[in-house]
């Protein structure tokens, strides 16, 4: 094991602190720029003499009715999260647990498919959208969302669950329990932090989409990834709500990660105990 | 309460055969001891029993219930083999607490909560457990979580107990405290228990009978003296005992004193009673392995029956492990080399020439092809 010295924790440290002061000042930009006047913004948000402070941006891009847009994009990213962890949870668990013929080829082809991008599918779906009707509906996003996020779930979950000793599974069969109940009674408790980790990865990376927001939507159903395109304007570019929205729209994602940090943490960490 | 019988089972993965026709009978209310080295398909025996694993070919009973039977299509599933097993992992589910971990198989059998509540009580006060039923897993020490493992096996209050290696998580001295306590307890139950263990001094300390298995193959089935003081080949007389029995090959020979075994760079007499078995086998003339256990041979000056040239010869001592309540010697004799327990007392050096005894009555004879004991 190496050994910590004090001077490569304090190395470690400073450079720690240095990264995430570098990462929060555009967010700290955001947030002065959001709730401060227009024309102390375009002097320097920095700037802190004669500051002024207000609520008035916000206020404002909740009257044009960006809330919808916020509110869209919790659906979708609620039931696309949801969705293909509930599909990717029994897959993944099947691939750890059960033989099945060319179990390791479609294994490999689930591999396989993460490597396609969006845009290389986005023209043939769009026309399978619109023959299926599905287009400018949420559960077409959802679905799509649903089936891209499957084979990376699918991957790290079973990966997961691979760490998982056997012995709960067949000590549960003698207790009694059925393949399908050993699954939501045991396996899915134990498994829960990667669980969650993968939801919380999920959701944000859902909640950030604007690809398939804007191609798959109309501008009415946008989520606020896309919705905040509103605010940009060519002649007349509005700060303070643009930045208001910007905030508005990152606050979702910050609750769910701080809600789920503790087992976000675990999950990535891994690790069973007891 | 029930018997196991296992009649010619075997089990393939694949091309590897891990069970070789196990015929085994477990009496009812016996505790059985699988022993032998690592992969040698003594747990794999047990998962067949379990359930966790299908026989490839013959029949496993439970009381008077086949439940595998391949060629018939038989197959009942672990739940309803009315069993209870004890990981060596301990699988406790690690999202629930002590108390839900025992009373988890009963609330799937649909016991009232009442009784269940009762039950998992009465478990938890014989374990010492009271006090740690509302803690989870991992806030257990390894001692703590074994008897837990227990508790969820005893409260289905099953017709047979099967264990998997239970003490080998726990450190030595928790292990000798456990042993102690898991056969007082399996004698106060009453359950059939079959107990998988490569620990031989677990299963000769806790067994009524020990099924010795070697390579997938039943070796001996007995009592733990009759495994230790009658090994049915060189095996099972090397796998039990520490340190193991010494085998010296030998030609077996005779003159007008009795049969002897000769090793070239001495002979030692047999007693009569061994000479006229091996006489009436057609042995005298041939090769053999000739056995005895290093408490067999003894210090001259500790010995009781000493003749030379019959039972005592010089060897020269190599190295000595004196361990306190006996010394471990190991001496040589030209090139033959052997292990002798000494009497504690011995003042043997190494590098000294010494006078030892072997007692002739304790001696085996093996056949050298088959490496079957003659006697």
């Amino acid at each position: 094991m190496v050994k910590v010295t004090m001077k490569y924790k304090i190395t470690i440290n400073l450079v720690a602190w240095i990264i995430g002061a570098l990462l929060l000042i555009p967010l700290l930009a955001l947030v002065m720029a959001s709730i401060r006047p227009f024309s102390e913004v375009v002097t320097g948000w920095w700037k802190l003499s004669n500051a002024h402070f207000t609520l008035e941006n916000y206020i404002d891009v909740i009257g044009r009715g960006f809330s919808r847009h916020v509110l869209n994009s919790i659906i979708i990213a609620v039931f696309a999260t949801v969705l293909p962890l509930l599909i990717a949870g029994m897959a993944a668990y099947g691939f750890t647990s059960f033989s099945f013929p060319i179990k390791t080829m479609i294994f490999l082809t689930l591999v396989a498919i993460q490597v396609v991008p969006q845009q290389a599918v986005i023209i043939p779906l769009l026309k399978l959208f619109r023959d299926l009707g599905f287009y400018n509906h949420f559960y077409g996003i959802i679905l799509v969302h649903s089936a891209f996020a499957l084979p990376w779930t699918i991957f790290f979950l079973r990966s997961f669950f691979m760490t998982i000793p056997k012995d709960y599974e067949e000590a549960a069969k003698i207790d009694g329990l059925s393949d399908t109940m050993i699954y939501f009674k045991i396996i899915l408790p134990i498994a829960l932090p990667a669980i969650i980790s993968v939801a919380v990865v999920q959701f944000i990376f859902v909640w950030q989409d604007l690809f398939f927001a804007i191609t798959l939507l109309r501008p009415e159903n946008w989520p606020a990834s896309a919705g905040i395109t509103r605010f940009v304007s060519r002649y007349n570019p509005n700060w303070g709500q643009l930045t208001a929205a910007g905030v508005l729209t990152i606050l979702v994602p910050i609750v769910v990660y701080i809600a789920l940090q503790k087992y976000y943490m675990k999950g990535v960490s891994g690790g069973i105990k007891g | 309460m029930a018997e196991v019988k296992l009649v010619h089972v075997w089990k393939k993965f694949g091309e590897v055969e891990a069970v070789k026709d196990m015929t085994l009978e477990v009496k009812d209310g016996e505790f059985m001891i699988l022993l032998g080295p690592s992969g040698c398909g003594k747990t794999t025996t047990l998962r067949m029993i379990a359930g966790l694993e299908e026989p490839t070919l013959g029949q496993v009973y439970i009381g008077d219930r086949v439940v595998a039977d391949p060629e018939k299509g038989i197959f009942i599933p672990p739940k309803d083999r009315d069993i209870a097993m004890v990981f060596q992992s301990y699988a406790l589910y690690p999202h629930m607490s002590v108390y839900d971990n025992i009373a988890f198989p009963l609330k799937l059998r649909k016991v009232p909560k009442q009784e269940i509540d009762k039950r998992v009580k009465e478990v938890a006060e014989m374990l010492g457990l009271s006090n740690l039923l509302k803690r989870k897993p991992r806030e257990l020490s390894g001692g703590q979580r074994q008897r837990v493992a227990l508790g969820r096996a005893i409260v289905r209050q099953p017709q047979v107990f099967l264990m998997d290696e239970p003490l080998s998580n726990l450190d030595a001295k928790l292990r000798v405290r456990m042993r102690a306590e898991l056969k007082k307890l399996q004698k106060q139950l009453g359950v059939t228990t079959i107990y998988v263990t490569h620990d031989q001094v677990e299963a000769m300390t806790m067994g009524d009978r020990i099924a010795v298995i070697n390579q997938g193959v039943l070796q001996q089935v007995g009592t733990p003296d009759d495994v230790y003081h009658n090994p049915a080949n060189v095996f099972v007389g090397g796998f039990i005992g520490s340190p193991p029995m010494n085998f010296l090959d030998a030609s077996v020979i005779e003159d007008e004193k009795g049969v002897w075994v000769d090793f070239g760079e001495f002979k030692l007499k047999l007693t009569d009673d061994v000479g006229e078995v091996l006489r009436e086998q057609n042995y005298i003339g041939k090769e053999a392995i000739f056995g005895i256990r290093p408490e067999d041979i003894y210090d001259a000056i500790f010995a009781q029956v000493k003749i030379p040239g019959e039972n005592m010869v010089k060897a020269v001592v190599d190295v000595v492990e004196p361990l306190g309540s006996e010394k471990i010697v190991y001496l040589k004799v030209g090139d033959l080399s052997f292990v002798a327990s000494f009497h504690p007392e011995s003042q043997v050096k190494e590098g000294q020439e010494v006078e030892v005894v072997f007692d002739m009555t304790k001696a085996h004879v093996f056949d050298k092809k088959t490496k079957k004991a003659i006697v």
